[in-house]
Order: C-alpha cells, then structure tokens, then sequence
C-alpha cells in the first residue's frame, strides 16, 4: 500500500468517526436525511462494487433489497427471530439468489445479464404478491421490530463504510485488478489467468448480500411495506444513478452521488410532487446526452472507455 | 375442461400475435443499433392512447387509426433516434439503458399526469361478435389483429430482405463502417431503424385495445415481456420474435387460466432464466450472443 492510500484510508475513517459522533450536536431532521443518505451510500456502493468494476449492469438490484426486506420480515414475523439474527439471514438469502443468477447470467456479457436481472426483480415482486399464503400478498406486512431512529444512523453508517471500505480494498487487492481487467478485456483477463467467472460471482454474491442486509433494515425502519415498495424498480434505478453520477468504478463515485441525488430527491419531491419522476428521468436523458463525458469523462479516460464511438 | 384449455391456448395465440410484433421492433432495435429499448413498452401505450383518443374524440373506428399510430410513433421514434438515442449508439450497454430508462419516466409519468391512471377501453358495436366453433368462441377483433400482426412481421421482414432500404439497415447491423464506406447514411439508417421499430410498436398498441382497457403505467410490463419474447426467439433474429411471441402470449394464457396472472409474469420469468442457461442464443439458435 502506498502513502497516498494509506493517507486516504485514514482521513477515511476520520470522516466516519465525525459522522458517527455527530448524532451528539445535529437537529432531528437533519440526522433523519442523513440516515437515509447513509442507506443510499450504502446501496450504490454495493451496487458499484459489481457493476461499476467489471461492467455487467445489474438491472434488478430491487431485487435484493426485496429479498431481504421479506426474508427478515417473515422470519420476525413467524418465527420471532430478533432483527439482528433477522438481517444477517436475509443477506444469507439475498447472496444465495445472486448465486442462483449469476451462475448461468455471468457467463454472458452485455446486454443479457441486465436483462435476466431486470425480469428477476419483476418477477419476485409478483410471486410476493401472488403467494399470499407466505408473504400475505398485496397486503403487505408490518414488521414488529423497529430499533430507535438512531440505530438506523449507525447502521446505516457503520454498513455504507463497511461497503465503501471493502470497495477501497478491492482497488487495492488484486481481486480488483481482475474486476477491472475483466471490464476492459474479459478474454484477455481470462488468458493471463484471472478466473474470471469466479471473480464475478464472488463480488456479485457479496453486493447482494450487503444490500440483502440493507432492504431487511430498510424493511424493519419503515414498519410496514407491501411488494411493490422493496422490489420497486426505481430502487435499482436510483443506485445506477447515484453511481453514475459519482463515477462508476471508483471508490467515493457511490458516496457523492447518493449524497447529491437523495439532497435534490428531498428538495425536488418535497416540491413538485406530480412532476418529480418526469424531472427525475430529464435529469438522467439530460445527463446522458449533454454530459456524457462530463460525468463519465476522467474515469472514461482511465478506463479506456470512448462512450461516442462504437466498439 | 379441455375445451376451456383449448380456449385459453386460442387466446394465447391470439394474444402472442401483437407480443411478436411490437418485440419485433425491439428486436430490430436491439440487432441494428445494439440499444436495449426500456421506454418500448411506453411506445406502446402511446399507440393504445392514440387509438383510444381518436376513437373517443374522433368517433373513428379502432382499425382506422392504425396508419394514424403507425405515422406518428414512426415521427416520435425518428425524432427520439435524431434527439436522444443517436448519442449512446456504440457507447457501453449501460448509456443506452439509463438513457431509455430516464425516456420511459418521462413518457410514462407524463401520460400519468396528462391523462390520469384511469383505465380506460375501447369498445366497438362489434366487440362482441365472435365466431363459434364447436363450442369455442374466437372473436372476430382478436382474430383480425392476430392477421394483421402476423402480416407486418412478415411485411417487415420482407423490407429488410428485399429491399434497398433493408438491405442498408442489414448492412449498417453487420459492420458499421464498412457500410458508410460504402456509401450508406448510417446516421439516417439508425433513425429510420428506430422510427421502424416505434411504429410497428405503435401499431400493436392500437391493436392491443382489443385484449384490455388502456393507462399509462400499462408500458413496463410490455418491455419485460419483449425481453422474454426476443431471448426466446433469438435476439436481432425478426422471425424468432414470432415464435417467441407465440410460446410466450400461450404460456402466459395457459397459466393464467391454470393459476393467476401474477404467477404467469413469474413463470415467463423462469423461462426466460431456463433459456438464458440453456440456449441463450434462442430456440433457432439465430440470435445474437455477445
């Protein structure tokens, strides 16, 4: 490790320590939206780790927040387990999905894996809504645990650094040389001997359990969700955006984009509640066409990306 | 019992005839441009809107305002091409999806507030006509849009085979500059390839009236299931969008009537992970494979 790292992992942990002791001076509402920041940070960071490193686009991320909101919540439910036995399960389920998926969807690049992963999470919705038996349906459940508002900072902190952290040592760990390797050249990555399937799954299986562990904390501080809440769509897209935003495949990318995007989705949604989601789709078509280099650009340059021309 | 199985499979057949033509759009879409459409299924809607409006306004009838649809999400696609979806052609996978899916919000939400969430439905003097054979009812308006799917598959196929404008779009798909070297506008082929794919999309959301009532958040589950059809059918392969469309509007009929809707999205999902394990290259093996 050199010093430049080794400086930026101590002011790392100097600025968490700041953000863990802040709960002492800050106003309520303001350490309620950093609760929801840190959730955020903590998903885009997951969601990046995979995507924003080897290039295959997890479309259905909602899918593991979903798992793991139900999965910790019928296991309260039914079995009475505590939340904190609760919520390292549901990661459990979450990751053994991932690996249900990714297995055959990893062997295929492009387009077929966003594909796979978009349907998943659709589907898991409508099987949570259909199998009423299980899951009581469209109904939704309410969740009997709820630690105090301030657990949820910690966690949520605690988990997003942990995230960010295991992020910062990928850059630094050969696993993250064979994540970037396979990004930019897979077969070559696979000749100079990168196990390359492996190296996916691995990642892939250790983002949805973070965000498995998350959707189940997420699931126990709303109380009450139904289907569509955990497995909504816009979960996934918001970690695509928070990450692009950021700059996917860099360490911090995740933090200032969730930081950025959740601010303006309080300011905006507070606002213009009708118009949020058009404004929230032109921001993207608006990023996508007119920055694309702008946000893409220092990292693209690195990457060997060109976004204007074809491969 | 088993007439009621012999029904649904009719109804399912019926139904996969307009899932073949808009996810043949797509297909082409996708094998031209290599652009995964998110916003496809809200083309859809707009065509169902547009058929739904002239109808209620204009008293015209549904069929009528086919070359209404078909012209004007041939003018948005092209446009949408020329203004938007021309910038991540060739860019990785992910520009292509974030910007189709930023489309989808903005189309989707602004029909939202534009025209509420309302159901609404078409219904025609003959609506109820049916024939009936052998105690089975086949209704004269499904069998109509089943023809006319079938008809512009066909149609469509025979433009990118035999004609000078499908053999451009062929050749921009296989090798980009060899086809500008020699002398094909590639910029207008992807515009006119994406108004193609709109308008055809378009289309079956004016045929689509005759199955189901008409809202603006009908658009995504369309897009799931032009994933499962074209992975079916082979990505980029038109013909394998009608075969895929086929199994797929007689798979989700069948399960319908066997379980509920609900487990019909997730059973198509199933099929879609089994064929992605077993032959990602679809049932003809004809598809694109990256």
């Amino acid at each position: 490790m050199n010093a430049g790292g080794r400086r930026s992992l101590y002011l790392g942990l100097a600025a968490a320590a700041a953000l863990a002791a802040l709960p002492a001076a800050g106003p309520a509402y303001y350490l309620q939206l950093l609760t929801i920041v840190f959730y955020w940070i903590g998903l885009a960071a997951c969601w990046n780790l995979m995507c924003g490193y080897t290039g295959y686009i997890d479309f259905g991320s909602a899918a593991y927040t979903g798992i793991g909101a139900y999965v910790a919540g019928l296991l309260m439910l039914r079995l009475g387990l505590p939340l904190m036995a609760a919520a390292p399960l549901a990661g459990l389920g979450a990751g053994l999905v991932a690996l249900a998926v990714g297995w055959p969807t990893l062997r295929l690049r492009g387009a077929y894996f966003a594909i796979a992963t978009f349907a998943l999470a659709e589907a898991l919705m409508q099987v949570c809504e259909e199998w009423s038996g299980l899951t009581e349906g469209g109904v939704g459940i309410t969740i009997p645990q709820r630690l105090a508002e301030l657990s949820y900072y910690w966690l949520y902190l605690g988990l997003a650094g942990l995230v960010v952290g295991l992020t910062w040592w990928v850059e630094h760990h050969k696993h993250g040389y064979g994540l970037k390797a396979i990004h930019q050249d897979e077969q070559a990555a696979a000749q100079v001997g990168v196990n390359t399937h492996l190296v996916k799954l691995q990642t892939y299986v250790t983002s949805a359990f973070f965000i498995g562990i998350l959707g189940a904390l997420e699931g126990s501080r709303l109380g009450y969700f139904k289907p569509d809440d955990v497995f909504n769509v816009h979960i996934t897209i918001k970690m695509v955006i928070m990450s692009l935003l950021g700059g996917m495949g860099t360490v911090l990318g995740p933090v200032i984009g969730a930081s950025f995007l959740q601010l303006v989705e309080d300011f905006l949604g507070a606002r213009f509640l009708n118009y949020y989601l058009v404004i929230i789709g032109a921001i993207i078509v608006g990023v996508i066409i007119f920055l694309p280099r702008g946000i893409a650009g220092s990292l693209g340059q690195r990457l060997g990306w060109r976004p204007w021309r074809r491969r | 019992m088993s007439a009621l199985v012999i029904q649904s499979l009719i109804n399912g057949v019926l139904m996969g005839g307009i899932y073949a033509l808009y996810s043949a759009g797509f297909s082409l879409i996708f094998g031209v441009m290599g652009v995964v459409n998110i916003a496809h299924g809200d083309l859809l809607m707009l065509g169902a809107f547009l058929t739904y409006w002239m109808f209620v306004g204009l008293g015209l009838d549904p069929f009528l305002t086919l070359p209404f649809s078909l012209l004007g999400l041939f003018v948005l696609g092209y446009l949408m091409q020329r203004l938007a979806i021309h910038r991540v052609v060739g860019a990785p996978p992910i520009m292509s999806y974030i910007l189709t899916f930023g489309t989808h919000l903005m189309i989707s939400n602004l029909a939202l507030v534009a025209w509420t969430a309302d159901p609404r439905t078409v219904t025609t003097a003959y609506s109820g006509a049916h024939l009936a054979i052998a105690g089975l009812t086949v209704p004269w308006v499904k069998l109509i849009t089943f023809l006319i799917s079938l008809a512009v598959v066909g149609a469509l196929y025979l433009l990118l085979h035999h004609s000078q404008m499908g053999r451009a779009i062929q050749a921009t798909s296989q090798d980009r500059e060899m086809a500008r070297l020699s002398g094909i506008k590639v910029d207008r082929v992807y515009a006119l390839t994406f108004g193609l794919g709109a308008a055809i999309t378009g289309l079956a959301g004016s045929l689509v009236v005759a199955f189901r009532d008409v809202d603006p958040g009908m658009g995504l589950p369309y897009t799931i299931i032009a994933f499962c059809v074209v992975v079916l059918g082979g990505m980029g392969y038109i013909p394998g969008a009608l075969v895929g469309g086929l199994i797929l509007g007689v798979t989700g009929s069948v399960c319908t009537l066997l379980f509920t809707p609900g487990w019909s999205v997730a059973i198509t999902f199933f099929l879609l992970y089994l064929m992605l394990l077993l032959r990602p290259a679809g049932i003809m093996g004809k598809g694109i494979v990256e």
